[in-house]
């Protein structure tokens, strides 16, 4: 069986996992896998005019599909919520309504309003998920990205080019950042409704109790996840892919 | 006095209806005699009122004054998203004004004075919430009630601050008609039931205020605000736009008469009765028919972008002749977090960017 996953730097994992699986010579299975790493300099812009989507892009996808495959799974986007919610911003505010009466001096956003910011900065991405959903064979899906990592120290220690906003306005509350990315994870889920995608939760065993990434699965960055969350990430194509063919 | 003259012979030429309104051509009409003070561009103008407030705003960011905005969304906050959740369209984050009961209501709520019993309504099909004494500027409602009253315990501390510290405030009475709250008052700015909320006859109330109702409405304000801001100075204006529907009997054009000559008499009333308080009359400007009716659109209610010029330009003329350059109309002000919030964006959304670009040529 092949296997289209095209997505932006979450997909990282995936490959990583996909080429330690290669190099252990570990495939033993029979699914084909075949990548579309979006941040590629050929597929830039991938929105000509934030109408169409790239051709050199559109020629690949359209190659891959018409070689026949039997599955697509797209991780696009998934990096607003470090935007929005990694480093704390200069004026400080809180999606808590409890913060206002604590009067910690945060300025309180309503969720909502969050909800449509990160809408209109994730625009261009949400319009190549909802072209991509609409160019390409089902079964489709769509891998919910990381969720963010709960502790500071981590984060402090693997900031790398972050560390500068960080060092001058703090890290954001845990508990926001967390918010943020659930935020961004029901924004992706009404594009796939409407678009007949289907979202793939985050591995269960990829998560703490309180939904932020596991420590198994921390990477060398505050941002992403590692090669063990890209190996579940791959188990769970491969179920899924039984699951559509009737194996289990 | 003698006989042959009379009380009108020394009167200047605007007190005759022929040189001052019919020999003049529309764009130069000029109704005003003098302007009662003047406006600095240090001075922090504050303003509230009916839909034609709007336009009064608008103008006065885009001409240089110091139009002060008590609650600024959060600067992280792209346009489009401030524009469609009602920042920065008054002073603050009220809506539209539309009474002078409304008014006092909301100095009192802001000072504590007052908490409406009702606190929040449904939204109109929809999931959310409704806040009651601002039901249109959170489109889609808010996702909880503890949202909703977060956010206008937020407004009403940003209202208070307004109030305080404004050096000029600019209302625009709007309405008469109204819908309040049986039980304490509470003025809606909406009926129940048309932007949320469910009407119920024993609950809530038709109320069309009269003359000495709107006076006295619009001097306890006057006194309320001059007891925490003594110097603050107040321009009244009345709107010119008509009901959009009466819930009075009468025929909407007689209602529409009746509202806007109370609402013009109160306002008169009360710059007499209160220093510093005067009356600007735009309503005059887009209403006279010396314009011929040139300054409503077609649907005869909308006011055109050439007729609040009018309107802005006679304003200007007596009321900013401290300004330097009048006819340059500058964009307004960005507070410097504004700035600093839209490069953070920007240089974060820049490193995520490059990271995971670097991420994923990591593993090719």
């Amino acid at each position: 069986m092949r296997v289209l996953i095209i997505g932006h730097s979450h997909i990282a994992a995936v490959v990583a996992a996909h080429s330690m699986r290669l190099k252990r010579r570990q495939i033993q299975n029979k699914l084909d896998f075949r990548f579309i790493a979006l941040n590629g300099d050929q597929y830039k812009p991938l929105l000509v005019d934030g109408l169409t989507v790239n051709p050199t892009l559109l020629k690949e996808v359209s190659d891959c599909v018409s070689g026949g495959v039997d599955g697509c799974f797209l991780t696009i986007g998934g990096s607003w919520h470090i935007v929005l919610g990694l480093a704390d911003h200069p004026v400080k505010f809180s999606l808590f309504p409890h913060d206002v009466s604590s009067g910690d001096g945060r300025q309180f956003v309503p969720l909502s309003l969050m909800r449509c910011a990160m809408t209109e900065y994730a625009k261009s991405d949400l319009t190549l998920l909802e072209m991509l959903g609409e160019l390409l064979p089902k079964p489709l899906f769509f891998l919910e990205p990381p969720p963010p990592v709960p502790d500071d120290a981590h984060i402090m220690n693997v900031a790398g080019p972050y560390r500068e906003k960080i060092d001058q306005y703090g890290i954001a509350p845990r508990k926001q950042r967390l918010l943020i990315w659930r935020v961004q994870s029901e924004i992706i889920q009404g594009v796939c409704n409407r678009t007949g995608i289907s979202m793939v939760s985050v591995p269960a065993d990829c998560v703490d109790s309180e939904g932020f990434l596991h420590p198994r699965s921390w990477h060398i960055d505050p941002v992403h996840a590692n090669v063990i969350y890209g190996e579940r990430v791959l188990q769970q194509i491969e179920r899924l892919m039984e699951l559509q063919n009737g194996n289990i | 006095m003698a006989i042959s003259e009379n009380p009108y012979k020394d009167l200047p030429q605007s007190s005759f209806w022929r040189h001052a309104v019919a020999n003049v051509s529309i764009e130069t009409l000029d109704p005003v005699i003098e302007g009662a003070f003047t406006i600095s561009s240090n001075d922090k103008i504050a303003s509230a009122g009916s839909c034609f407030a709007q336009h009064i705003a608008r103008y006065l960011v885009l001409s240089g004054f110091n139009y002060w905005v008590a609650e600024q969304a959060h600067p992280m906050l792209p346009a489009k998203v401030k524009k469609d959740f009602n920042y920065g369209i008054y002073s603050a984050r009220y809506g539209n004004i539309y009474t002078a009961r409304q008014l006092v209501q909301l100095f009192l709520q802001a000072s504590g004075e007052f908490i409406p019993s009702d606190t929040h309504w449904k939204a109109k099909g929809g999931q959310g919430f409704v806040d009651p004494y601002r039901p249109q500027i959170q489109p889609g409602g808010f996702d909880t009630v503890e949202e909703l009253l977060a956010d206008r315990q937020q407004h009403l501390a940003a209202v208070k601050k307004m109030f305080a510290t404004c050096d000029v405030f600019f209302f625009t009475l709007g309405l008469t008609e109204s819908w309040c709250n049986v039980s304490d008052g509470a003025i809606y700015p909406l009926s129940p039931g048309v932007a949320g909320g469910t009407f119920h006859a024993e609950k809530h109330k038709f109320v069309n205020f009269t003359v000495a109702e709107v006076i006295a409405d619009l001097t306890v304000f006057v006194d309320l605000i001059r007891a925490v801001n003594p110097s603050v100075r107040i321009i009244l204006t009345v709107s010119p736009v008509p009901l959009v529907a009466t819930a009075e009997s009468s025929h909407v054009l007689v209602s529409n008469t009746y509202s806007k000559s109370v609402l013009r008499v109160a306002a008169d009333s009360v710059s007499r009765s209160r220093n510093d308080v005067v009356y600007f009359p735009s309503y005059e400007i887009i209403t006279g028919h010396f314009n011929r009716g040139k300054y409503f659109a077609e649907d005869l209610r909308t006011v055109t972008e050439e007729g609040v010029s009018h309107v802005m330009r006679v304003f200007m003329k007596h009321f900013a002749n401290k300004l330097t350059d009048h006819s340059v109309y500058t964009m307004p002000n960005y507070s410097s977090s504004a700035c600093k919030s839209s490069s953070f964006i920007a240089e974060i959304q820049k490193i995520v960017e490059v990271q995971c670009d670097e991420e994923v040529l990591d593993e090719q």
